[in-house]
């Protein structure tokens, strides 16, 4: 007996909206990740509301470990850990949301046109996304701030028109599959235009993975963001993780607590959306 | 057969050219956007009138852009990366002293998660939906989630710290014997925390991608048809399946190699590993530009390369891309 | 247990664990087969035929996803109790299975000959590499493939089906097992191809005395190669019992079932024709459309085809895949713009048409696909489906959406469900709707019913005759099932690569097929009446299909003809009135007589 037999599941998928949401949440991953994903996207934008103290007072003790004052301790300057990494969200809210609009509208963009049109027009499109898809993130991130100094809208910039190739390939990989489904030369045939078919009979079918790889592309982007913290290239004004963590450096040996809770912070914000992003393809495909 | 084989490589090695020119385009194109005088973001800013008469005249300046272009890609080319200010000496020169380290580091990472990943990948797959499954997809999920300076911490706080098992920083102990076999040792000894943390995050996402790929190929229509042949089951697990997945798992590895590297450099920063990593930094901090203009020039290219290899392995692995 | 029977299955469980909860896929199944005996397991999809057959091998999922219970007997030993290392002794060496579809199950990255040959080396240990290959190359030249030896580097993707099934056979056979299972085999091929295998099934069976399972959902394939058969339904067996027995006196209700949804080609069903057909619709004036496939091979998918159709009239279409019947279709409606000739609609010519005259022809010209799921956009609901067409042309008065839908007998309240939710035929009956939205003359049918159980065929062409009565439709109805066009048309025009090689009215090509490939076209529908033999001997054409775009010179079908004399390769024989009656005109220079009195002798020789 074997572990696994696809062809088993193969006939009838079914699934209108709601089997779909059944299958989403009925898989408690996705579900405990876009609840996760939520809750710290959602704490970026209240941090204000939520966070005890002003990050930046230096009122508390240094080095103070985990207590009631202070739940995740103080930093060598006596700052609230707990206050930092509420408002620490809030930059990844920004490079989340930023990067995955950036990547969303042009990846989409590209991956229709390319997959529609073909020919030459899919080719010379291909070649561009290639060029921008091995161009190293990270590096070209460490370029613009050498040069431009660093900042969350250039980084959100640059992250954004370098994270789209993958999701305009995926689109587009879907495009060519639906392009000569039937129902689209059905459309052709009552006399629907171009547009009208890209827009009406295309899109809607392909938004669903694009918006599940989406949540992966942000992920990536906030990953980022966080390592380049850690190198104190941050945005000066924003609280960001990962230069929390950079401090945690020297003091790693006493203060254990000041690389733990900001990077438990990032792994938990990452891992909800890559759950979610998983639940989304899944869902998706066992539609098909 | 081989005629559409090299066909195809021709047409692969043909896209190189215009991807390396446009990864020059754009170093071009950000040293003039910049703000300030582009000299300086070539020559540094410590320099005298005579030094910047001297730049400008070798990078040719004051001439028509497109001139400026080539001169600047034939002194790429050429292997002339500029010259570092802080240093006083090319770029070239203080790169290929640092890179043996970053090599040593990323080539070793990379050549164990391929192996691991595909191993704990596999095992997965045979204990689908069950036990061995769920503990593996929770553990590559969490560790692909981590930040690597995270896990870097982590290991220095409970292997080294702790423990005293591994050194915590740098890639050899000064004090230490130099004679070779020691030396490497010692070095291995150094290597291996920084390594394995490095690593951990592409094991994570080759065995994610193994494991599906596999879960997929045991079972697909072909595989039940050689176990309806009484074919033992390593051999599926091998031949049938196995073979067939590899080519997404290269196409990964290829993929990550920017990730790999971009890692590398966090790596060396929490390990204190003396490769480019910690170059970088301190170029950033001291906005020794073309240093860092450098070093993303090297790996973008780096980069390139390892795509065109992946796809050379993929065709030779999956026959349908060949003859197709 | 039966005395002396190499396989018995008894009271044979198998439970899956879906999301949905256990889903019992088999329900206590009983089975004998006896050495050397044919029996045919029969059942509708998803009946648990392929499932209990898996399930005896060991090929499912282990528990807790799968659980299987009951006995399976193999000369007496029980092997679903076995462990995995003796059961690998029976599966390949004693039991040998063909699958369905050749396309999935063969290795996409082996060599087709190491294949074979693996078959060989897992059951003997001992042997050289060598001389598996060897044997494998053997064993493929028996199967029907021509030249293997200079075919042994080939992979399977470079195969046509029909070629790849019969790798299939010579695998499962390499071994001489006593039991041979076939699953479905020749579903997935050509009518054609299909006669092919089935008489490959017939020889292999007969050279090495194996018994067979033969697990089918269409009983006239099995008429004539079954003792026994044992009719599936929900898991279990319903009916079983001696071939013949089933087919005159058949008692549960579901084998009636079965059977009454046979058509049978020398019965056509007589349509009630309107008298006085209305005026031309759609007239074809050597119509071509090759289209390029790779920078040296131009496909001549349509190559100088004529005809006309009348409103109320249905003209079908039939031939096998790679015959050009899709292409036409999609020509005709200008999905696909034509490299010469003219299609001439209602008078007017749609081939130089304009965009603007295109579009007001549009309403009047519609499309029935083949494939329900994919014909319908899988986001939209049913009732915005339908009014796509509507909205197009801003004729989406409120009601029209439900006139439509009662017009192809769906209840409204399917109006506001998405196509996942429907079954095959209520998708089809959604197609059929949209398609009559804009009130069009003709309506293309491509292969409508061809994805649908045997059981609901019969209502949708029902519905189409109807509608076609009501609405004074004309109808060009594609299909590769010549039993299913006598159901539905006035006359049929077959096609071969590319070219209509006969053209009558339905009593003339069922009764006086004049071209040898409308000959072997009927030849191949199987006959569901196990008594009778065929009255002019079974036809089977030898080789494969030759490539659309490099078709045969003179005559295209010459190469797989057994009546092709040095005339057919010089000459193009053109499409004229023959020996028969009026309106019936024939490609061939040797047409059949009508009176068919030379039956001709099985395959010839492959020409190039």
């Amino acid at each position: 007996m074997f572990a696994s037999a696809n062809w088993l599941t193969r006939p009838e998928a079914p699934g209108s909206a709601v089997a779909g949401w059944r299958r989403l949440t009925s898989r408690t991953p996705g579900v405990a990740g876009a609840v996760t994903a939520l809750v710290v996207l959602s704490m970026g934008a209240l941090a204000p509301l939520l966070a005890p103290t002003d990050p930046s007072a230096v009122d508390g003790p240094s080095l103070a470990p985990p207590s009631r004052a202070f739940p995740m301790g103080t930093d060598a300057l006596g700052r609230d850990v707990f206050s930092g990494v509420i408002y620490g969200a809030r930059t990844s809210l920004i490079v989340a949301g930023g990067v995955g609009v950036i990547a969303l509208l042009t990846g989409a963009a590209v991956g229709l046109l390319s997959g529609y049109r073909g020919a030459w027009v899919d080719d010379a499109l291909m070649r561009i996304t290639e060029m921008f898809q091995v161009l190293p993130r990270f590096f070209l991130a460490l370029v613009v701030i050498a040069f431009f100094g660093p900042g969350l809208d250039r980084l959100v910039l640059v992250l954004g028109l370098t994270s789209w190739p993958l999701l305009a390939r995926v689109v587009r990989a879907e495009v060519l599959t639906l392009r000569h489904r039937e129902f689209v030369d059905a459309a052709r045939v009552y006399g629907a235009s171009s547009a009208r078919i890209v827009l009406r009979e295309i899109l809607p079918n392909v938004l669903p993975s694009a918006i599940a790889l989406l949540g992966l592309v942000v992920a990536q982007a906030i990953l980022i963001e966080a390592s380049l913290g850690f190198l104190g290239l941050s945005d000066p004004n924003m609280i960001s993780w990962g230069a929390m963590a950079s401090q945690a450096q020297q003091f790693l040996r006493v203060a254990w607590w000041l690389s733990l809770f900001p990077g438990l912070a990032i792994l938990v914000t990452v891992l909800g959306l890559n759950l979610v992003g998983n639940a989304m393809t899944n869902a998706s495909v066992g539609r098909r | 057969m081989n005629g559409s084989h090299s066909h195809y490589l021709i047409r692969r090695a043909g896209q190189f050219i215009p991807t390396i020119a446009a990864i020059l385009l754009i170093g071009f194109l950000l040293i003039h956007l910049a703000p300030g005088d582009p000299v300086l973001a070539l020559a540094g800013d410590n320099g005298d009138a005579q030094y910047y008469a001297d730049m400008r005249a070798r990078f040719g300046l004051d001439e028509p852009l497109p001139v400026q272009l080539a001169k600047y890609a034939g002194n790429l080319v050429t292997g002339d990366l500029g010259t570092s200010y802080m240093q006083g000496r090319p770029v070239a020169e203080i790169i290929a002293e640092r890179l043996p380290a970053t090599v040593l580091l990323t080539a070793s990472a990379l050549l164990i998660s391929a192996l691991v990943g595909v191993a704990v990948g596999v095992y997965a797959a045979t204990r689908h939906n069950r036990l061995g499954d769920h503990v593996v997809t929770a553990t590559t999920l969490a560790v692909y989630a981590a930040p690597v300076f995270l896990l870097g911490q982590l290991a220095i706080l409970v292997l080294a710290l702790r423990t005293g098992w591994f050194p915590v920083q740098g890639m050899t102990d000064p004090r230490g014997d130099t004679t070779s076999l020691r030396a490497g040792i010692d070095v291995a000894h150094h290597l291996a925390l920084p390594m394995l943390v490095l690593a951990a995050q592409e094991v994570a996402a080759v065995a994610q991608i193994t494991r599906a790929g596999m879960v997929n190929e045991l079972g697909s229509d072909h595989v039940r048809t050689a176990r309806a042949k009484g074919v033992t089951e390593r051999v599926v697990l091998t031949r049938h399946a196995l073979r067939r997945v590899l080519p997404s798992v290269v196409t990964v590895l290829g993929e990550r190699v920017g990730h790999l590297v971009a890692g590398a450099v966090v790596v060396e920063a929490v390990f204190g590993w003396p490769g480019i990593g910690r170059l970088l930094v301190t170029a950033m901090q001291s906005r020794d530009i073309p240093i860092v203009m450098g070093v993303f020039l090297i790996v973008a290219v780096t980069v390139v390369i390892a795509n065109l290899l992946t796809d050379l392995l993929y065709v030779k692995l999956d026959p349908r891309v060949r003859l197709g | 247990m039966t005395v002396g029977a190499l396989l018995s299955i008894r009271e044979l469980v198998v439970e899956f664990r879906t999301r949905d909860g256990a889903v019992r896929a088999v329900d206590g199944l009983d089975l004998d087969v006896d050495p050397g005996e044919t029996v045919a397991v029969v059942g509708e999809s998803g009946a648990g035929k392929t499932v209990a057959m898996l399930a005896a091998l060991g090929l499912l999922p282990a528990p807790p996803e799968c659980t299987v219970r009951g006995q399976v007997l193999f000369d007496g030993r029980d092997l679903l109790t076995m462990g995995r290392k003796q059961l690998r002794q029976f599966c390949g060496r004693h039991i040998g299975m063909v699958f369905q579809d050749p396309m999935t199950s063969l290795h996409p990255s082996l060599r087709v000959v190491d294949q074979v040959a693996e078959a060989l080396l897992v059951h003997h240990k001992g042997m050289a590499t060598t001389k598996a290959r060897d044997r494998a190359v053997h064993l493929l030249a028996q199967a029907g493939i021509p030249r293997p030896d200079r075919r042994a580097n080939d992979y399977p993707h470079q195969w046509s089906g029909g070629l790849r099934q019969r790798a299939m056979v010579a695998m499962a056979i390499a071994n001489q097992p006593r039991l041979l299972i076939a699953d479905e085999p020749t579903t997935a091929l050509d009518v054609t191809i299909q006669a092919q295998i089935l008489e490959l099934l017939r020889s292999a069976r007969d050279q090495i005395g194996a018994a067979t399972i033969f697990i089918t959902h269409d009983l006239a394939v099995v008429a004539q190669l079954a003792d026994r058969v044992s009719v599936v339904f929900a898991g279990r067996v319903v009916e079983a019992g001696d071939v013949r027995d089933i087919f005159a006196s058949p008692t549960h209700e579901h084998t009636v079932r079965l059977l009454a949804a046979l058509p049978s080609p020398d019965r056509p069903t007589v349509r009630t024709r309107l008298d006085g057909a209305g005026p031309g619709v759609l007239r074809l004036d050597n119509l071509v459309t090759h289209y390029r496939r790779s920078r040296n091979s131009v496909v001549r998918a349509v190559d100088g085809v004529s005809l006309d159709l009348d409103a109320g009239e249905t003209l079908g279409l039939v031939g096998e895949s790679g015959c050009g019947k899709s292409t036409l279709a999609k020509t005709v409606l200008r999905l696909v713009d034509a490299t010469s000739g003219t299609v001439f609609f209602g008078g007017q010519n749609i081939t130089t048409a304009d965009r603007r005259a295109l579009r007001s022809l549009r309403p009047a010209l519609s499309m029935v696909f083949q494939d329900p799921y994919a014909s319908l956009n899988p986001r939209m609901t049913v009732e915005q489906i339908i009014a796509q067409p509507l909205r197009t042309f801003g004729r989406n008065r409120s009601g029209r959406v439900g006139e439509l839908l009662e017009m192809v007998g769906l209840p409204a309240r399917l109006a506001f469900r998405r196509p996942a939710a429907l079954s095959g035929g209520e998708r089809q009956r959604v197609a059929i709707a949209r398609a009559l939205a804009l009130s069009p003359r003709l309506l293309v049918l491509d292969e409508p019913v061809s994805s649908l159980d045997a059981s609901i065929r019969g209502h949708i062409i029902a519905l189409l005759n109807r509608l076609q009565r009501e609405l004074d439709l004309a109808y060009l109805f594609i299909t590769h099932d010549l039993a299913l066009a006598s159901q539905i048309c006035d006359r049929v025009a077959v096609m071969y690569l590319g070219k209509i090689v006969e053209i009558g009215s339905v009593a003339d090509i069922y009764s006086r097929p004049t071209h040898p490939y409308t000959r072997a076209l009927l030849s191949a529908i199987p006959v569901p009446d196990p008594a009778r033999d065929r009255p002019d001997g079974r036809i089977v054409l030898s080789g494969e299909v030759p490539d659309p775009a490099a078709p045969p010179s003179g005559c295209r079908f010459r190469t797989r003809c057994w009546k092709a004399t040095q005339i057919c390769a010089v000459e193009e024989p053109a499409l004229i009135q023959r020996s028969s009656g009026p309106g019936h005109l024939t490609a061939c220079v040797h047409p059949e007589p009508s009176d068919r009195s030379d039956p001709p002798r099985a395959a010839a020789v492959q020409r190039a």
